[in-house]
């Protein structure tokens, strides 16, 4: 019988994965809604961002790695866009495909450049080691994460929400002839979309590397969360990205305690019995992708 | 099919809608609408745009789920429907924006249609062409549309107005009771505009028939029976004559200006 | 004679039978032969899959999995109940079928994206259950010790006994296919690709017909993959993943299976022999792989004999005189447009 102790830390773990996993997916999400595009390559993206954290950090240290290996992820992003766009309006499953080769091509780039060996990066010196507060015992670089993650989905909150540019982008999802009538240049909306929501993948995986060692393939293992969360989140809801997130990890994090090899299972069966309660999601709007 | 002349009162309505509601987020398209065709004869549905006709026929068709009101066919409540149902009851439509099996050839668009074909759509094994029923009735419209000759021919490869035709004709082929037509003579030229008035004629006679049109000289000369809507809201109703004289209407096309009698000729 | 032949087996039908018939005169010389059947394996399994695909215009990306259920169904059958070859090839069909029709419940009211998605993530279950229950699956070590029994007096352990068995159901597979394929059945699944909101307004209930085809198509996943783990000797995780889904999907695509019945073989043929030399060449083929993944969806997505259909055909005209249409029979036809007795192209 878990102690109480067990139990909070891995409601903690949960949640802090599950932070983590609202960001991978709200990057993904992005870019589905905007463009029907499902990006496979979301999750090689994630990847990259802390391979390329590995590279940087000797020479800019933790934060300026934090800073400059998302661009790159970016950058990345965006010359995969440039492929992406010439499947626009053709049947949404070549653009899938596409993303598909280019994950394909992407990781055994990252086998190439850095071996399949497994590598470990080590958190920054002012978060090393734990957290004491009272019985309870955590992680400090957890704490952080945590942290980081909730100011970068503020601000990608405010920036839908509350600029300009999100209103746009939220109604390029909605109706891309409008957009253009309205003196849009629909490509470059496009464009800055999908290498924002690659830039959310790079810092994840920027701030998510010191928690696992980091090997070519948990990009992989990455891209399959973010799928469940769009599909139990609803496609294009904020919130539910984040809420299904959240639930994702920590059902994930405490099904841990009870069941530790089928911990991955238990997030289908999330899947399964959401999509029975609600088809569309928690916070799903009806799209044109149904009936 | 009717035994009682069109628009004659005192028959069933075959279709009638009442307290009709739709709205987008906050914006509402159809504001408690009350509709009612006898069956038989031609009707027209006309009105600015956006005063909500073609969503009108989606809730008619069960394309959209209606907010609030009921809708009868022949009596029956079929507001909860979904559309292939209403197809089978004897609803069926054309749509505004074509939307045909473009790869498919004119045969086979129709032949899909057809009642004989739709009864074993789960037939995995009898090859299709050798569904004689459906190959004969389907060749039949095609015939009836004007499209003869061109039963090979790709939809895809036909003329804008021979699109047009074939559009209606997906929609005969069901053997429907109540035909609804969204904005037919759309773009045609001379000739298939011709085809396409006979044959609205021809089959006024023998089902009922309500077309959204904007094409005035159409509405006043084929129809027998109009309905105007604007903004969501029938605003008046009656026979051609009346309706094309009516102050309401001509206000709702053409403002505050008092300018004689909306009169478009279609080239 | 003429039409019944049309409708079994029209003549590049027949061509395609006799090449594979002749085909083990001449592999074993270059120690082929299993590859020719895994041809034919996989040639069921993405004729099968093209049904969704390129007929009914469903982008399921998940469909590895049933694949290898398949192979699963069939070895725990022939090891626990009752051996043999028979039963357990019709338990991993009608298995892998009761499968799919489970899966296709939550899909079938799903088009595009969100299907594609919930297909995927369906699948990577399937996958991730393999390692779970791993007692009965064995795990990563994969369900050995399948066997190839006798049939008929012929070993089928030897290679090329075992390619005609293949070729058996490989047969039997296509003319069941393309009876499916020009029934009244295969006009309303083509009607759904090219316009689902009409095909609902003409009456069909298009959530049942999509969610038929995907469970067909799941059956014969199910059949290929307890043939793979026949010619294997043993079941193995690894045709489950995502990676393998996208294959066959990719198969379909580089033979043209939006413009042909053909089409997936060809992809099938194209795709293994590149695989294998490509392999060959260079320990990071999974590189060119990618790449070439890429390439064929920007410059060629619809495919080898998509291509061969386009040049063969006058560009977009749109001529309205009763000799196009004699023009227009005489062009290749698309797939959607040849009634069974038209010649295929």
């Amino acid at each position: 019988m878990p102690g109480v102790a067990e139990l909070v830390t891995q409601l903690l773990n949960g949640l802090v994965l599950g932070l983590l996993y609202a960001l991978i997916a709200l990057g993904f999400m992005l870019i589905l809604g905007t463009m029907e595009v499902i990006n496979f390559a979301h999750g090689v993206l994630f990847a990259l961002g802390g391979y390329f954290a590995l590279a940087l950090q000797p020479h800019v240290g933790w934060w300026g790695a934090l800073l400059l290996a998302p661009l790159g992820v970016g950058l990345v992003g965006f010359g995969l866009e440039r492929g992406v766009r010439r499947t626009y309006g053709k049947d949404p499953l070549f653009g899938l495909l596409f993303t598909f080769g280019a994950a394909l091509a992407l990781e055994e780039v990252i086998r190439i450049v850095w071996t399949p060996r497994g590598y470990t990066i080590s958190a920054p010196a002012f978060v090393a080691g734990r957290f004491q507060w009272g019985f309870l015992v955590y992680s400090r670089y957890r704490i952080l994460v945590a942290v980081l993650a909730l100011v970068l989905l503020g601000l990608v909150w405010w920036f839908l929400e509350r600029t300009p540019y999100g209103a746009i982008m939220k109604a390029g999802a909605h109706d891309g002839e409008m957009v253009r009538a309205l003196g849009i240049d629909l490509g470059r909306l496009r464009s800055l979309v999908f290498s924002l929501g690659t830039v959310l993948a790079g810092v994840a995986g920027v701030i998510a590397a010191p928690m696992w060692s980091l090997k070519p393939t948990i990009g992989a293992e990455a891209v399959m969360p973010a799928f469940i969360v769009v599909v139990i989140g609803g496609i294009g809801s904020f919130w539910g990205a984040v809420l299904g997130g959240l639930l994702l990890g920590t059902v994930s994090g405490l099904s841990n305690l009870v069941v530790p090899r089928g911990s991955i299972l238990v997030m289908y069966v999330l899947m399964a019995v959401v999509l029975l309660w609600r088809p569309r999601g928690l916070m799903g709007q009806k799209s044109v992708l149904e009936l | 099919m009717t035994d009682t002349p069109p628009g004659s009162p005192g028959s069933t309505p075959v279709l009638e809608t009442r307290g009709l509601r739709k709205a987008f987020g906050g914006h509402v398209v159809l504001d408690g609408v009350d509709l009612s065709f006898e069956p038989g004869g031609l009707s027209a549905l006309i009105g600015p745009n956006g005063a909500g006709k073609t969503t009108c026929f989606n809730l008619l068709t069960g394309f959209l789920a209606a907010d609030g009101g009921e809708i009868r066919f022949k009596g029956q409540d079929v507001t909860r429907l979904p559309p292939h149902r209403r197809a089978r009851l004897g609803i069926c439509r054309s749509f505004q924006i074509l939307n045909l099996f473009d790869d498919d050839t004119v045969l086979e668009n129709v032949r899909v249609a057809v009642p004989s074909m739709r009864a074993r759509g789960f037939d995995c094994w009898t090859p299709a062409g050798a569904v004689s029923a459906a190959e004969d009735r389907a060749a039949r419209i095609v015939r009836l549309i004007g499209l003869g000759g061109r039963e090979r021919v790709a939809a895809r490869y036909l003329s804008y107005g021979q699109r047009r035709l074939l559009e209606i004709g997906l929609a005969l082929a069901g053997e429907p009771e109540l035909l609804l037509l969204d904005e037919p003579t759309s773009g045609l030229g001379m000739r298939p505009m011709e085809t396409l008035r006979e044959l609205v004629q021809q089959l006024s006679a023998r089902l009922t028939i309500v077309v959204i049109e904007h094409d005035m000289d159409f509405v006043l000369t084929l129809s027998h029976h109009v309905t105007v809507l604007h903004r969501g809201r029938v605003i008046a109703e009656g026979p051609p004559a009346a309706i094309r004289d009516h102050p309401e209407v001509r206000e709702a096309y053409l403002g505050r200006l008092g300018a004689p009698a909306p009169r478009e000729a279609r080239g | 004679m003429g039409t019944v032949l049309a409708r079994w087996a029209p003549p590049p039908m027949l061509a395609m039978f006799a090449l594979f018939l002749l085909l083990p005169t001449v592999l074993p010389r270059f120690g082929y032969t299993y590859l020719g059947t895994e041809v034919m394996i996989f040639a069921i399994f993405a004729l099968g899959y093209n049904l969704l695909l390129g007929y009914t215009g469903l982008p399921a990306f998940g469909h590895g999995a049933f694949f290898g259920i398949g192979g699963y169904l069939l070895g725990m059958t022939q090891k626990w109940t009752t051996g043999g070859l028979a039963l357990p090839l019709v338990a991993a069909t009608a298995g892998t079928l009761l499968f799919g029709a489970a899966v296709a419940l939550f899909v079938a009211r799903r088009r595009g994206i969100y299907f594609s998605l919930l297909t995927i993530a369906f699948g990577v279950m399937f996958w991730f259950m393999v390692f779970v229950f791993d007692t009965w699956t064995g795990g990563e070590d994969g369900l050995t010790g399948i066997n190839r029994l006798a049939l008929l007096g012929y070993a089928l352990r030897d290679n090329v006994p075992f390619y005609y068995f293949v070729y058996a159901w490989f047969v039997g597979v296509t003319l069941v296919l393309w009876r499916i394929v020009n029934s009244p059945f295969g006009q309303v699944i083509r009607a759904i690709r090219q316009s689902e909101s009409r095909a609902r307004a003409v009456g069909y209930d298009t959530a049942r017909y999509k969610w038929a085809v995907f469970t067909l198509s799941c059956g014969f996943a199910g059949l290929a993959g307890g043939l793979y783990a026949l010619a294997r000797f043993g079941a193995f995780a690894e045709p489950m993943s995502l990676s393998q889904s996208g294959n066959v999907v990719l198969m379909c695509l580089i033979g043209g299976g939006f413009a042909s019945f053909y089409g997936p073989v060809l992809g099938v043929v194209v795709f293994l022999v590149l695989r294998d030399v490509l392999s060959t060449l260079t320990d990071h083929w999974m590189l060119a792989y990618g790449v070439l993944f890429m390439a064929v969806i920007l410059f060629m997505p619809e495919g080898i004999l998509g291509v061969v259909r386009r040049l063969r055909q006058p560009a977009g005209f749109h001529d309205t005189g009763a000799a196009h249409a004699a023009r227009a029979e005489e062009a290749a036809p698309p797939l959607h447009s040849r009634a069974p007795g038209e010649r295929e192209r």
